[in-house]
């Protein structure tokens, strides 16, 4: 391996830090002994996690943003394989304008998109509702699927499928004991994404939510408004540590396909 | 796989294939007989694996009509009942060597137990029982185009199509697994049709060889008949070595610069032709020899002599600096030319082909 320059690692290790420090800083704060949020904390404990573990307003939430988290995977799993599918092996007018209209939701301001579907929702008597908040969420989650399965797709000789038609496999059973099996890792990880994606998110929450269906990251903020005690910490520390844990698992999906 | 089946034969009638102006496939007849190894040869972008690709089912044909057993062929691939080897062997590689096997036979509705039988066969039969279950990337080249053919096979196929499926193997592997589709292919009886651009390989396996160029079909004819008997420049230029002389047929002679020889067989009309004689036709007499009778003539300078092994190959040049290969059996004797010599290079006259220039 390459001896970098000592000037370089120190730039490398200030970035690290500068990176990871805000996420990591909020672990010692979770294991606070005194009432309030503040760092450094004055002794340590585990005692927020225990008012955590124990409090219905936070385990209604967490519940809350499983269910819609594992809805949105789903449903975005499902369309954007279908989505990519149709642009990867489609031949039609309008296919790459098609392309960015589907990953839009990428960098379209989330304010943007949450004002246009809250206006909309309230409209059709869904905002507030488990149902909206899936909805919305699925729209932000679609690009990471279809990004994901359009990597894979690439990947699959179509030789392959030309070898099953061959054999006596129609298109369907063509796709479902071929291209499926090949594909089910860009799948996977973008379900992941997908999850990842409505369990963070809070913009499109804000307009979306209401007092009898309040997400995590909705009750973290409200929290941090009102109380600033630390069991927001520890509520921080445990989203932190199973986002982490769902990106690995993405990625190394992502690498197992590409090996 | 019992062993004999019904064979069936393959009809293209004016097959042709085009993407805008470009011809890929300009009108091929064939008729391919049942149980027979036909081989299409030619140089890349000759057509001969889009032909293949309509005949699987994979390209439709811009004109023309494909028939088995002279009924018309208009299905999709998966209901043509036609096994195909890719050049990759496009081997599923999910699934081991025996469901890959087993994957036509699922496809058609073949209960559980009789499949694994089959399968079982298969396997036994291309020499790898024990591979059944190692997914193909577990698997040598020659190993996974054994599968692909076991795969192609194991369903029973009217017709089977390879396309250079032994290309990316070594020459060994290469030679040893063309006499085992050949002893197959003749054992089962099946009809098959095997697209490669190596005219060895063509000439070891096949019943008869289809020699494409530029989207036609130059000529068919058994191996022999390629070699000996040409029906143009272009098969004598890619199937063996050739020594071609072109020039004026005169109506009663052939000129080619400024030298006359007599030819076997006398074409019709006067023109442009080009005279094909084989290098191990050729054989060298000293300059001041008497030619015999019913030969032709040349005078030639040795210019390279090459060892190689069986044979040696004798490059000569002509006055007017045509350059001439002559190709002599070891066995026959010791060699008495060095580079430099004058000689008289001589041939039978009914060794010589006259085919049209173009």
């Amino acid at each position: 391996m390459m001896k970098l320059p000592l000037w370089l690692r120190a730039y490398g290790g200030m970035l690290v830090i500068f990176l990871l420090g805000p996420s990591l800083m909020i672990i010692p704060m979770s294991l606070s002994s005194g009432r309030t949020l503040r760092f450094p904390p004055p002794g340590y404990s585990w005692q927020w996690y225990e008012t955590l573990l124990t409090s219905s307003l936070w385990l209604n939430a967490a519940q809350t943003s499983l269910r819609v988290g594992l809805l949105t995977a789903l449903a975005a799993t499902i369309l954007g394989t279908l989505t990519a599918l149709g642009l990867a092996r489609g031949r039609f007018w309008g296919r790459n304008a098609l392309q960015a209209l589907v990953l839009s939701p990428m960098i379209i301001p989330l304010v943007l998109i949450a004002i246009a579907t809250f206006a909309v929702f309230v409209r059709w008597r869904i905002a507030g509702s488990l149902w909206g908040l899936v909805l919305a969420h699925t729209v932000l989650a679609l690009p990471f699927v279809v990004i994901n399965v359009l990597a894979s797709l690439r990947t699959v000789d179509r030789t392959l499928e030309l070898a099953a038609a061959n054999l006596g496999a129609g298109p369907l059973r063509c796709f479902a004991y071929v291209t499926l099996p090949l594909i089910m890792p860009g799948m996977l990880a973008g379900a992941l994404f997908a999850f990842i994606t409505s369990w963070d998110e809070i913009v499109v929450a804000i307009f979306l939510t209401s007092p009898r269906l309040r997400t995590l990251p909705i009750v973290m903020w409200g929290q941090l408004r009102t109380e600033l005690d630390p069991t927001i910490a520890a509520a921080a520390t445990l989203l932190t540590l199973l986002t982490t844990l769902i990106f690995a698992l993405g990625l190394w999906l992502r690498q197992r396909q590409t090996a | 796989m019992s062993q004999a089946r019904a064979s069936h034969s393959v009809s293209l009638h004016d097959i042709a294939m085009h993407y805008g102006n470009i011809r890929a496939v300009d009108g091929v007849n064939l008729d391919i007989r049942a149980g027979e190894f036909m081989t299409f040869l030619g140089p890349s972008g000759s057509g001969k694996t889009t032909t293949l690709k309509i005949i699987a089912g994979f390209l439709q044909q811009s004109r023309g009509e494909l028939r088995i057993d002279g009924n018309i062929v208009r299905d999709p691939p998966h209901k043509r009942d036609i096994g195909m080897v890719f050049q990759n062997y496009a081997l599923f590689p999910h699934m081991s060597a025996a469901d890959n096997i087993a994957f036509p036979l699922k496809m058609r509705g073949v209960p559980k137990r009789i499949r694994q039988q089959r399968v079982h066969e298969a396997l036994e039969r291309v020499h790898l029982s024990d591979r059944a279950q190692q997914k193909p990337r577990q698997l040598s080249g020659g190993q996974q185009q054994r599968v692909a053919l076991a795969r192609a096979l194991v369903f029973e196929p009217k017709v089977v199509l390879m396309d250079e499926p032994l290309g990316a193997l070594d020459k060994q592997l290469r030679e040893r697994l063309q006499l085992e589709i050949r002893r197959l292919q003749q054992a089962l009886h099946i009809t098959m049709i095997y697209v490669t651009h190596d005219q060895e390989e063509a000439l070891v396996m096949s019943d008869r060889i289809s020699v494409f160029n530029q989207g036609k079909l130059e000529q068919v004819g058994s191996g022999a008949d390629l070699y000996e008997r040409p029906q143009s420049r272009f098969v004598a230029d890619f199937i063996g070595e050739s020594n071609i002389f072109c020039g004026q047929w005169h109506g009663d002679y052939f000129e080619s610069q400024d030298t006359r020889f007599a030819v076997a067989q006398a074409p019709a009309d006067t023109g442009t032709y080009c005279l094909i004689v084989r290098p191990e036709r050729l054989y060298l007499l000293r300059a001041d020899a008497a030619i015999p009778a019913a030969h032709n003539s040349l005078a030639a300078q040795v210019s390279e002599l090459i060892y190689l092994g069986s044979e040696r190959k004798v490059v000569l040049q002509t006055a007017n600096g045509h350059s001439l290969v002559c190709r002599q059996s070891v066995a026959q004797g010791e060699l008495h030319w060095q580079p430099g010599d004058h000689v008289q290079v001589t041939w039978p006259i009914s060794e010589g082909v006259l085919v049209r220039a173009s």
